[in-house]
């Protein structure tokens, strides 16, 4: 009831005390992993390497924009909507495979067509490679 | 304080030297009023005088007493009984009740634990045995239908996991419970430390459903499951328990596909119904010849010719000759010369064999005063009956404690596991079992060489030879090596104040490496062969302190305090690479060293997150009649950006225990009865990312490499913003609004918990969606999106009864249903789309105003019967007769994109989960049922199997037999033609969509327990045996493989090709020595 309190108690609060301090706040702070952040970038090569990556999407492909039915949505031959709707070439395959081509190919495809939606997605991401290449040089 | 006792003794003694004039001594025994057996260790005390005795071994007990006198028995378990002796009296036999074994359990919840009378909020307590009776290799799936608001979706796939969710979804993304074991918390998200449990290690679960989690703060949004393992006590005891079984799968054309024949008869009907006949009304084939009928070839390929013209002429025939055959890359030209399999190939029946499973466990186990401590090692194997797969699991387990001094406890628990689990994809488009469905019945398993055949030759589809693959892949590695465990020391002093602290974690490691071979069956073979390797980490700690008070002042007023301070760390590492080219595919040539250095990919990531957090507890009770509590926590994560670090979530919650009343006394059907409400708000955090405050640049070389000096042969490394880091994103905020009661009726007998609940959750964490202006291609950060909304009820009842002293039985029913809502999604569209199938577009609108992953497309009105009838109705593209007819829901005379509407939910109405025991004699039989009721499946499987021209695989019965024919006009299947048109399986509609209620029998077990007396020869004090049947049949109009789909939160309900739990049927044996 009395004795043995102080031996018990000290190094419990004191351990307390010693956690409470030791925990500072840059323990909540954890920095990005494997990414290079915009000051890094800032400066000549890195603004060149954004200028690479703008140019990359040319290819129609490689953005994750518009990849949700796969890269025929987005190819930058444009032969979906150029040779297909034009009657130069027709879609292939099995009719099922791939069939939102087929009203893009009758000249029936709604607003609702998912390949329309796709392919602005990955040309706009293109836009916005490039305009993030002029951001960065602005700062470099 | 020996002299106090001293002091005390000398009034007692004289007082007792008065009373003793009429004192006579009472002999009595202290029975149990369920089986009549003695109750040791049960106090007895005469009231007003202070003499007291305990009960021995055999309940017996003698007390001194005068007069008329009334006696108190109390017994832990046990309603405590007041039997009045009369003076004459002195011998008295005190039958005691169980007392409701519900109100008096022990239950962990949020850093302390309580006796379930004493807790405010909603807590399910798991009855483990019922749970253990499962077969089961991951924990979760035994947890199914045990717990009332719990939604457990598993597979059969032998270590899969399941899909949980506590009261409804409560995210877009992950809304996975917190699941805590022995005080060490799972990472975000991650039920890994539950799934590997041993089931014979498990004491208890409870799941925290309500507020009360809040005081889990930024992690118990989603609800947390509560596990505590076994702890020695007692002598020291053995028990070995195993089962060995064998698991069988559905036989014969589980799909309901056609057979060659058929397959050939209905490629003719669709070029018929096509019009895609010449003159003469002949229809010409890859693989049927030309002609008004169709002919199953003898080949469906020998060198360069297909199908019947395979054999015809002396050129086709020449290249029939097995000299010719090569499958070797490396030996020339691939020379294949594939027979057709005339009767048909059932490539389910030729993956999916009978598979046995076993797991052994032997635990040792033992504790008194000064220490308790449990070993145990378990060995669990269970073959998958698809082939190559299973689950292979080797634990061990230690849990010591000791007491030092008196109020000082320390002590571990500890599990060390190997696990090797090698598995598909389940309910992945394109993994084995979707390859059962697709693969041609024609195609053979083996070629004439002796290699696989496949789809290589003419019309025969992409899709790939099951057994093959299974085959190749059956020498691919995946190991996991784990620890999970803490340590813990508890010191009580100061009289009242306890201090405790705990540090537990994971560390899981893992490694394998994968071989692909170079294919040459299928129509689409790779370029070349391949390895890789990899190896990683995961491994997550805690460390919590917390001191806690308790004390009761003047009787009646019960507090008890709780302070704590915790720290949390996630982190992991993962490093892998690849080559291809390999000159030869001996599994001990293949090292990345082997491979050719053109092609070679490496990667690595890591990732970590921390958070901190003090909390708070408080509990009231006065009277053990009203009862309050309050618990509340600040967290501050790394996830978070500097301007919403730290949030703060609370609770309170309080309960009425109306039983206790003096009112109450008198009514005699109800025993118990507990009134209490909540509310809460807790958070989650488990939907972002570690990077999601940053912006950040990346590139990778299929993204933004690019070839700009026009090389063609080399790529200048580029970057772009592959991560827009958003400072503003917060806490997931759950609000719980509770009302419930708790009570015992007749007699104790039965037990009945209900609850009514309504969970808002504001500022869901997902991706934000922001118009394609912005160049969705980088990472989007994923922002408090949205809001949502389930209500529900949870309800379970538990009766015990006897019919006589032989027959004893018990009944529980868990029920849970909930209604959700999405009540906010920002942005001017106010929905977003997922499940994308291949073809055609999303198949599930997450809207404002509907729950979510509801389907969403046209909705069939019909089928065209003539051209008068597509004539006189709604303007439709495609509209002819035989195709469907869509419902034109804003009646403006067209069909149209704004025609689409809203046609199944995957949410169930309630789920209910129902275990059945009785025992008679020495005999037990007991049975686990669960069910879900009102739930809708979007079966996509049937895009590729219902429609001839979606994909060349393999197609069902119906599509020859019943499909629309003007001289055979169907209200159901439509015209089979060779093309896809908006008016058949061109775009959405709900011609995939069933009814997916089912009710399965989990477990049907019989198992008899052996007269201890004949065992005691042996040196066994308890042994049993039973024999159990599995997964034994289910109830559904489901026409899938089975109702039981899992899927992302957003986008379940989709059953794209799922591993079905199979039939099992095992014996086991349990012994205690």
């Amino acid at each position: 009831m009395k004795k043995y309190n102080f031996k018990h108690i000290m190094p419990v609060v004191f351990s307390f005390l010693v956690i409470l301090y030791a925990c500072d706040k840059s323990y909540l702070e954890v920095p990005a992993a494997g990414a290079l952040s915009q000051d890094v970038l800032a400066n000549k090569i890195g603004v060149e390497a954004l200028l690479v990556g703008a140019y990359s999407l040319l290819d129609g492909q490689g953005s994750s924009a518009g990849t949700n039915n796969g890269p025929w949505a987005t190819s930058s031959s444009n032969w979906v909507y150029g040779s297909v709707a034009g009657g130069d070439a027709h879609k292939g395959s099995d009719p099922g495979d791939q069939n939102l081509i087929t009203p893009i190919e009758q000249w029936n495809a709604t607003a609702s067509n998912a390949y329309l939606d796709q392919l602005w997605q990955q040309r706009y991401d293109g836009v916005q490679h490039s305009n993030e290449t002029l951001r960065v040089m602005k700062l470099a | 304080m020996r002299k106090f006792l001293g002091l005390l003794m000398v009034p007692l003694l004289l007082w007792g030297f008065i009373a003793s004039a009429q004192t006579r001594t009472i002999k009595g025994q202290v029975v149990s009023a369920t089986d009549g057996k003695a109750v040791a260790g049960a106090t007895i005390s005469v009231n007003g005088q202070k003499v007291s005795a305990i009960a021995s071994e055999d309940g017996t007990f003698t007390v001194n007493a005068s007069g008329n006198v009334s006696l108190t028995v109390k017994s832990v378990g046990f309603a405590n009984q007041t039997v009045s002796v009369a003076g004459t009296q002195s011998s008295i036999k005190v039958s005691l009740t169980e007392e409701s074994s519900q109100l008096n359990e022990i239950v962990v919840t949020g850093y302390s634990s309580q006796k379930r009378k004493e807790i405010t909020g909603s807590v399910s307590v798991v009855s483990v045995k019922d749970m253990k009776a499962v077969p089961s290799g991951t924990a979760e799936q035994m947890l199914q239908g045990q717990a009332s608001g719990v939604t457990i979706i598993g597979s059969g796939s032998p270590g899969e996991g399941s899909t949980v969710f506590i009261r409804g979804i409560t995210s877009f993304g992950n809304a996975t419970p917190l699941v805590i074991v022995d005080g060490v918390q799972s990472a975000p998200g991650d039920l890994g430390s539950f799934r590997n449990l041993s089931a014979n290690d498990i004491e208890s679960v409870q799941v925290l459903k309500d507020g009360q989690a809040a005081i889990y703060g930024a992690r118990g949004a989603a609800g947390v499951i509560i596990v505590t393992t076994k702890r020695g006590k007692g002598k020291p005891t053995i028990t070995y328990d195993s089962y060995s079984g064998i698991q069988v799968p559905r036989t014969g054309n589980v799909w309901n596909k056609l057979d060659p024949q058929g397959m050939a008869d209905l490629a003719f009907l669709a070029a018929k119904n096509s019009g895609q006949v010449d003159a003469a009304g002949n229809v010409s084939s890859g693989q049927y010849g030309t002609g008004k009928v169709a002919v199953l070839p003898d080949f469906i390929k020998a060198g360069s010719y297909s199908g019947v013209g395979a054999s015809s002429g002396a050129a086709a025939l020449a290249a029939t000759n097995l000299a010719l055959y090569n499958n070797d890359y490396s030996k020339g030209p691939i020379h294949l010369i594939v027979p057709a399999n005339k009767k048909g190939t059932d490539w389910w029946d030729e993956i999916f064999d009978p598979a046995p499973m076993t797991s052994h466990s032997i635990t040792a186990s033992g504790g008194q005063d000064k220490s308790s401590y449990l070993f145990s090692l378990n060995y669990f194997d269970q073959k998958g009956t698809l082939l190559n797969t299973y689950l292979k699991r080797y634990s061990m387990r230690a849990n010591t404690s000791w007491n030092i001094k008196d109020n000082i406890r320390i002590g571990e628990n500890l599990q060390l596991f190997y696990k090797d689990n090698p598995r598909i994809g389940n309910n992945e488009r394109g993994n084995a079992v979707n390859n059962t469905a697709w693969e041609q019945p024609i195609i053979p398993v083996y070629d004439a060489g002796g290699g696989f055949g496949g789809t290589a030759g003419s019309n025969l589809g992409n899709s790939s030879n099951p057994v093959a693959n299974q085959v190749r892949a059956k020498d691919n590695v995946n190991h996991n090596w784990q620890i999970q465990g803490n340590v813990f020391a508890e010191v009580d002093f100061a009289k009242n104040f306890t201090a405790r602290t705990v540090f537990g974690g994971n560390l899981d490691n893992y490694y394998g490496f994968y071989h692909n071979y170079r294919n040459y069956e299928n129509a689409e073979n790779p370029a070349s062969n391949g390895y890789g390797e990899y190896s990683g980490y995961n491994n997550n700690w805690n460390f919590t302190n917390t001191l806690s008070y308790a004390n009761t002042f003047k009787q009646d007023h019960s507090i008890k305090l709780m302070a704590g301070y915790e720290a949390l760390k996630v982190q992991g590492r993962q490093v892998g690479g690849s080559r291809v080219n390999y000159f030869s595919d001996d599994l001990n040539y293949l090292s990345l060293n082997t491979g050719s250095p053109i092609g070679q990919n490496n990667y690595s990531n890591l990732y970590k997150t921390t958070t901190n957090s003090i909390l708070a507890k408080v509990d009231y009770a006065f009277r053990d009649k009203y009862l309050v509590g309050l618990n509340g926590r600040r967290d501050g994560s790394s996830v978070f950006g500097p301007n919403t670090k730290f949030g703060n979530f609370w609770s309170a919650s309080a309960a009425w225990v109306i039983s206790n009343e003096d009112f109450f006394k008198n009514v005699k059907f109800v025993n118990t009865l507990k009134l209490r409400g909540s509310y809460g708000l807790q958070g989650s955090i488990a939907n972002v990312g570690s990077l999601n405050q940053y912006t950040l640049y990346g590139g990778g070389g299929g993204s933004s490499y690019y070839d700009f000096f026009g090389t063609s042969n080399t790529t200048v490394m580029g970057f772009y913003a592959t991560n827009l880091g958003n400072l503003s994103t917060g806490w997931e905020k759950s609000k719980t609004l509770d009302f419930g009661f708790e009570a015992t009726v007749l007699n104790n007998k039965l037990d009945i918990s209900f609850d009514w609940y309504k969970k808002t959750i504001e500022g869901l964490l997902f991706q934000d969606q922001a118009p394609a202006v912005v160049g969705v291609g980088s990472s989007l950060p994923q922002v408090n999106i949205g809001d949502m909304q389930n209500t529900g009820i949870d309800l379970s009842l538990n009766y015990r009864g006897k019919i006589n002293n032989d027959v004893s039985y018990t009944v529980g029913a868990n029920l849970g249903a909930y209604k959700n809502e999405i009540i906010n999604i920002p942005g001017s569209a106010g929905f977003f789309e997922t499940a994308y199938t291949h073809s055609s577009g999303p198949q599930i609108r997450n809207a404002i105003g509907q729950p979510v992953s509801a389907f969403f497309g046209y909705k069939i009105a019909g089928i065209f019967q003539s051209a008068a009838e597509v004539a006189s109705y709604a303007k439709m593209v495609d509209a002819a007769p035989g195709r469907f007819k869509y419902e034109d829901i804003n009646k403006d005379g067209k069909i149209s994109d704004d025609d689409r509407t809203f046609f199944g939910n995957p949410n169930p109405d309630f789920t209910l989960g129902i275990n059945l025991n009785v025992a008679y004699k020495r005999f037990d039989i007991s049975t686990n049922l669960y069910g879900s009721f009102g739930n809708e499946i979007l079966n996509e499987t049937r895009y590729f199997q219902d429609f001839l021209p979606s994909f060349q695989n393999s197609k069902s019965i119906p599509l020859l037999t019943e499909s629309w024919l003007p001289t055979r006009p169907s209200k159901v299947w439509p015209i089979v033609e060779n093309n896809s048109y908006f008016s058949t399986n061109g775009v959405i509609n709900n011609f995939y969509v069933e009814d997916g209620t089912y009710m399965r029998v989990k477990q049907l077990s019989l198992g008899y327990t052996i007269d201890p007396a004949t065992l005691k020869r042996y040196g066994i004090d308890k042994a049993r045996v039973f024999v159990q049947g599995a997964n034994l049949f289910t109830i559904t109009n489901y026409s899938g493989l089975d109702p039981e789909v899992a899927g992302s939160t957003s986008s379940f309900g989709v059953d794209k090709g799922n591993y079905p739990p199979m039939k099992t049927f095992n014996v086991g044996i349990s012994l205690t020595f």
